[in-house]
């Protein structure tokens, strides 16, 4: 019995070992995003909270917990309190497989990928509700278009991570990492670099960021499906929105670029320098590099019409991936390279 | 008509025009002369030589004001040598003209600054010092800043030509010439604010309107004059509301009429808007209750008025209330005010509040006068003028006899004071007031008098008084001087008007017109005369025109037989009337006293119980008859009247509604002038018109007095008497003094400065206290003392008067 | 033509637009940032900066103005007010001349109009009101303003000429 305990105990240590920092992480990268996108348009961004504006996250913080929580009188008050959780509960959910090092994971299932792929897609619910639930033009706008872009580029995301699953021939994300060991060149990326760029496009997509951002599209209809929410509902849908932009960043990471292994990994003279590095230190420097790369896209690119958006998805990723996924069937066939040999 | 080509296009012009005239006839689409000096109504002085062109074979440029038009002239108003010329003329005349067009009123209306934008050099090659004169003080009308001057003579030649006057000069050579009136003093013209339009500079201002308003914010709207019966056109200049001020009218200036006043306009009624602001302007309606003044809202006041007046009809039927309008009040608003009355009931309406002798009012006609006389007075030869000081009473008017004189026509004057109108006369009568009906009739015996046909149709007392008469050389003159001319002109003015025996003047007058083939034409002193007979403001007249056989008290009764109730419409009786004093025990003892005025004064506010505040004339809308026929329809020119006044003929609607009187649901102005217009087609034609019953010859013995009470030009109606530049000019006359002739003086046994009691020839008369100021030109057994005072209230202004030392 | 639609063609299959549009953005990520911390810095201004208004006055202490109006004229946003009479010594002065700070958009048409340069634009921006009706600039406050930056407005002249 107090074995029992003590397991759930420790689970529950371990959930708040990832969860804490994420929330840090996610928390940080909104001030990072200021910061970066304010210098790439020559300004300076937050600089007055503390040091450098490094108390900026920490004020915003405590500025919506302090906030009125508003329900509009004619919201469904259920679910409008509700779809929040909706959207928060998946986008954490997901960590559950990551692995943040060889054995460092909290479950480590066979079936992580598929896992994942369920995972994500029920975020998309909460977005529906909300904007449903909210009984307002814009926010219901703003949830069709989530759902409508999340569905269309869910299937271009799985073909992507099809062409992963047959090129490294498991479902468990530490197994994938694995298959790629043995240096920058064993990574996924380079035979799968076409579904690499299906799959972030599609990640960007799917947590409905810049360029990619209808589903809230300011100058159209506000602020899309959360219009209506204030306070600390609001502060969840940003979690969740940044708590998933960090997630495909580390699943890229774990499915094209290696994962926790040293790029240096096989190199003569530099393997060795950066040999007692651990893994996870790799794992986090890739995964900022990603979410760098987010914020990039978005200081440069404008936003995508809805049309346009649709139109990508249908007629150029899913095509794409499609085909790459038969070459990379081809690839297994032959075992061409060193990847698939 | 000579053919000639200005810049190539082929005109033609009368012959002896000169190059000017023709090119404006020719309008500028042909071409434009600058000009300074030239005016078309003035001489040709030729000094600022602006308008030089250039003629085809002359040798040098030629003015193209004075020189005329010759067959086959080929003038090139745009060429280079005229430009140049023109342009150096230009800079020539701004050697000394000083750059303050910021502080100067002229500035956006200014010919100088005109011309320079088209002429001038941007820079001036003159470095020597400017010359400055020092400005002269020359009234409280005209502000002058003569370093401004460019010394065009305008302003000279129009006091010598048209004002009769010759008040300013040019004094000093070159350099040093400057426009002066040498012995500093007022501008006595009643013309010569014409100077401050004709300036093409701004040396002559108008001095009430310095510094107030610049000529762009101003918003013009064409009114008509309302002080003379000359109905002078007028643009009223408006300034529009701003958040430190409401709409306000800022002065008046003329308005071409060709027929009427030519370019030009009276001082009376050019600065008579200065009166509009005066503080006695009601602004609200104000009611009187248990003795106290306040003021309220037209809903209160109307129902007050409303049941004050239905309650005298009441008590004491409609017998008990008489009506008085002003003369100067729109034809709109006499016909409104008749027929709210009438429709209540009330018989006594009048307007005639200066007349003394009715006696004639049932043979008048309707209409005054259709002889659109006035442009063709400059071409008539001979006038006999009656019983008036035409130059005070008909400013422009004088000045189109002025020119006829210039012309050679001859003027006879019966009044009783010489007054001096600036025009040569050839005859003079100067006789007491009884004395010109006598003059009259010595000129019909002179003309008639043998005839004894002609004698036995004439009514009894006349035929009389005809046959007594032994003219002297003077009335032979005269007399004889009328029969030979073809079309002589008998004005009768506004002191024949007021004379006791008005009757028998106009009976005289028409015979002697009948006689000698001669128009006759009344000068009264109001504005809408005729329009208020025409809309038939009389006891003794329908609107159609159909005479009543028991007609109501005329004013003079109407104050004489002291009624319950009052209703007057645009007047101070106690100024106005030709009885100030029977007027304000009458008002003061009526139950009940409605005024509608746009101003008040301390016996109003005595004898008053509602005072409902109207626009002025200037605020106006409506039409006014002028003395030869011609309506002459006005917008309201501002927005609103002042404050809360309202438009006279919508108070009176507005009554005519309270009471509850059916038919006047009058939406517009307009809907009122057509229903007037659509009455007055019928005529009396078919009537039957009785025989005039002429009150008896007076029995005149060597103590009888009479008085000339003539109305001052300044003190004529509510408006100009509130005018304070125009009061200025008035105080400056002294006329609060009894002038009499040395005859009459030293059988009365007084001096100069003495002071004697003058009362009217009435056992209850009040005497007031006058000091004495021998004055020549006053007739023999006549004393002056001018009506419309303050503080001096006398009945009749030619009756006879009581003095005692 | 095909050349160029082969051209548009490789540009759009190898995402240059998209990489060049990085560039720009990578690289003025990598520039200094232009800010200036305002409250503690101020942004250099001209000269000829149009900021509040003043009205000056002569050495002697006389104030400039002199009721011409032009600048009412010429003002587009109708801001001024001005009603001008006959001072006591016969002079031609405004006895009310109010600028409506909420109208005026400091345009400077004013002081080009005013011939005796008496409506001037200081380069004074940091003002405010803290009351309704502050906003109306009175004569008074003008010719106030006028006197405590007359040197101000010297020493902007004499940058400007330099």
């Amino acid at each position: 019995m107090l074995e029992a305990w003590l397991t759930l105990i420790w689970i529950v240590i371990k959930i708040l070992l990832i969860i804490l920092p994420l929330m840090g992480a996610v928390a940080y990268l909104t001030l990072a995003e200021r910061k970066i996108i304010g210098r790439m348009q020559a300004r300076m961004g937050p600089n007055r909270a503390g040091l450098f504006g490094v108390l900026q996250p920490l004020a915003d913080g405590l500025k919506l917990l302090c906030k009125e929580i508003i329900l509009p009188s004619s919201a469904n008050r259920f679910l409008f309190i509700v779809s929040p959780i909706l959207v928060l509960a998946p986008a954490l959910a997901v960590w559950a497989v990551i692995p943040f090092s060889e054995g460092l994971v909290l479950a480590n299932i066979n079936a992580g990928v598929l896992y994942l792929l369920a995972m994500t897609s029920l975020g998309v619910y909460g977005i529906l509700i909300a904007g449903w639930s909210s009984n307002s033009k814009y926010a219901f706008y703003g949830s069709m278009r989530a759902a409508a872009q999340v569905i269309s580029y869910e299937i271009s995301m799985g073909f992507a991570l099809a062409g992963v699953l047959l090129a490294s021939g498991s479902m468990n994300l530490s197994q994938i990492v694995l298959r790629q060991a043995g240096g920058v060149w064993h990574w996924f990326v380079i035979p799968l670099f076409p579904l690499f760029f299906v799959y972030w496009v599609s990640a960007i997509a799917e947590t409905n960021r810049a360029p990619f951002d209808v589903a809230e599209g300011e100058s159209e209809i506000v602020a899309g499906f959360h219009v209506e929410y204030s306070g600390m509902g609001f502060a969840i849908f940003f979690l969740a929105e940044y708590a998933n932009m960090i997630f495909v960043s580390t699943l890229a990471v774990l499915l094209f670029f290696g994962g926790w292994l040293s790029p240096f990994e096989g190199i003569p003279i530099l393997g060795k320098w950066f040999a007692w590095m651990p893994g996870i230190i790799w794992l986090l420097a890739k995964i900022s590099l990603f979410l760098f790369l987010y914020l990039w896209l978005r200081a440069t690119f404008p936003r995508y019409r809805y049309d346009q958006i649709m139109r990508l998805g249908w007629k150029i990723l899913i095509p794409l991936s499609l085909l790459w996924v038969i070459v990379v069937a081809l690839f297994v066939y032959y075992h061409v390279g060193i990847w698939f040999a | 008509m000579i053919k000639f080509e200005i810049d190539g296009k082929k005109i033609q012009a009368k012959s002896g025009s000169t190059i000017i005239e023709a090119a404006d006839a020719a309008g500028v689409d042909v071409s434009h002369i600058p000009r300074f000096c030239y005016h078309s109504k003035l001489s040709i002085a030729a000094s600022c030589r602006m308008c030089l062109v250039e003629v085809e074979n002359g040798r040098k440029p030629l003015p193209a004001c004075a020189t005329t038009v010759t067959a086959g002239m080929k003038i090139y108003t745009k060429s280079h040598q005229a430009m140049q010329a023109q342009k150096e003329v230009m800079s020539f005349l701004l050697i000394n003209h000083p750059l303050d067009c910021p502080i100067c009123d002229q500035g956006g209306e200014c010919e100088l600054q005109d011309l320079s934008m088209g002429y001038g050099r941007t820079s001036t090659s003159f470095i020597e010092g400017k010359r400055s004169i020092k400005d002269k003080d020359i009234g409280p009308l005209i502000a002058t800043e003569m370093t401004r001057c460019i010394h065009c003579t305008r302003c000279v030649r129009f006091c010598s030509e048209i004002a009769g006057l010759r008040e300013l000069g040019i004094l000093g050579r070159g350099e040093h010439s400057e426009i002066s009136t040498y012995v500093e003093h007022s501008m006595q013209s009643e013309l010569a604010g014409n100077i401050i339009d004709l300036c093409p500079v701004g040396a002559l201002t108008s001095k009430p309107f310095r510094f107030k308003a610049r000529a762009w914010e101003l918003r013009a709207r064409a009114g008509i004059a309302g002080h003379d019966c000359l109905g002078s056109n007028i643009n009223i200049h408006i300034k529009r509301e701003s958040d430190s001020q409401p709409e306000r009218i800022m002065r008046v200036v003329s308005r071409t009429n060709e027929k009427l006043n030519e370019t030009w306009l009276s001082d009376r009624d050019r600065f008579s808007y200065t009166g509009l602001y005066h503080a006695d302007r009601l602004a609200r309606p104000m009611i009187k209750q248990i003795g106290k003044w306040q003021e309220t809202d037209w809903e209160t006041a109307l129902t007050v008025a409303t049941q004050k007046l239905q309650n005298v009809i009441a008590q004491n039927g409609a017998q008990a209330v008489g009506g008085l309008i002003s003369p100067n009040s729109t034809v709109e608003e006499c016909y409104l005010f008749q027929a709210w009355l009438r429709s209540l009931g009330v018989p006594h309406i009048d307007h005639r509040i200066r007349q003394s002798d009715f006696d004639h009012q049932i043979q008048s006609p309707l209409v005054w006068s259709t002889c659109k006389c006035v442009q063709s007075l400059e071409e008539t030869t001979s006038f006999l003028l009656i019983g008036s000081f035409i130059r005070e009473e008909q400013p422009l008017i004088t000045s189109r006899i002025r020119k006829a004189t210039q012309g050679g026509a001859r003027v006879h004057v019966i009044n009783p004071v010489d007054f001096d109108f600036h025009l040569t006369l050839t005859n003079r009568c100067i006789v007491s007031p009884w004395g010109m009906v006598c003059s009259l009739a010595a000129i019909a015996q002179v003309l008639f008098g043998n005839d004894k046909k002609k004698l036995n149709i004439m009514p009894k007392p006349i035929a009389e008084l005809i046959r007594q008469q032994k003219p002297n050389t003077v009335e032979h003159d005269i007399a004889r001087d009328l029969q030979q001319d073809k079309a002589p002109l008998i004005l009768l003015g506004a002191l024949a008007q007021a004379h006791p025996y008005f009757s028998y003047l106009r009976v005289l007058s028409e015979t002697i017109a009948i006689e000698i083939g001669a128009k006759t034409l009344h000068l009264t002193d109001s504005a809408n005369e005729a329009g208020a007979w025409l809309a038939t403001a009389l006891p003794h007249r329908r609107i159609d025109g159909v005479s009543i056989k028991e007609p109501g008290y005329n004013a003079k009764a109407m104050l004489a037989k002291t009624l319950k109730s009052y209703c007057l419409f645009g007047l101070e009786p106690t100024y106005d009337s030709a009885y100030p004093e029977l007027a304000r025990t009458a008002l003061q003892q009526a139950e009940c006293v409605i005024v509608c005025s746009a101003f008040k004064n301390k016996a109003m506010l005595e004898y008053a119980d509602v005072l409902l505040p109207i626009a002025t004339h200037l605020e106006n809308e409506g039409s006014f008859v002028n003395i030869e026929g011609t309506r002459q329809s006005f917008q309201r020119s501002v927005n609103k009247p002042f404050a809360e006044a309202r438009c006279g003929w919508k108070v009176l609607r507005v009554l005519a509604n309270f009471m509850g009187r059916p038919g006047f649901d009058y939406q517009t102005v307009l809907e009122l002038s057509s229903e007037l217009s659509r009455n007055l087609e019928n005529d009396l034609q078919s009537e039957h018109i009785p025989p005039v019953d002429f009150k008896p010859l007076p029995t005149v013995s060597d103590n009888t007095v009479w008085r000339c009470g003539y109305w001052p030009i300044y003190r004529n109606d509510s408006l100009v008497r509130r005018a304070e530049p125009l009061q200025v000019l008035t105080v400056e006359q002294d006329l609060a003094k009894l002038r009499l002739g040395a005859a009459l003086a030293t059988h009365l046994k007084v001096n100069n400065g003495d002071r004697v009691s003058v009362s009217s020839d009435h056992p209850d008369a009040k005497p007031v206290t006058l000091q004495v100021l021998i004055d020549q030109r006053i007739a023999d057994a006549t004393v002056c003392l001018p009506s419309g005072l303050p503080d001096i209230a006398i009945n009749g202004p030619l009756s006879v008067v009581r003095i005692t030392t | 033509m095909s050349l160029s639609f082969a051209k548009r063609q490789i540009n759009s299959l190898l995402l240059l637009e998209l990489f060049r549009g990085l560039s720009i953005t990578g690289r003025v990520f990598l520039t200094r940032a232009i800010t200036i911390r305002y409250p503690e810095e101020d942004t250099p201004i001209s000269p000829r900066f149009r900021g509040m208004l003043a009205l000056r006055r002569y050495a002697n202490g006389e104030e400039r103005c002199i009721g011409c109006r032009l600048c009412e004229a010429a003002c587009p946003a109708l801001a001024i007010t001005i009603e001008a009479d006959v001072r006591s010594d016969g002079s031609r002065r405004t006895t009310i001349y109010d600028i409506d700070a909420f109208k005026c958009m400091h345009c400077g048409f004013c002081e080009e109009a005013c011939p005796v340069d008496a409506i001037v634009l200081t380069s004074e921006m940091h003002y405010h009101m803290e009351a309704r009706g502050e906003n109306i600039f009175t004569k008074d406050k003008l010719l106030a303003i006028g006197d405590l930056y007359e040197e101000k407005i010297a020493q902007d002249r004499e940058k400007d000429n330099a």
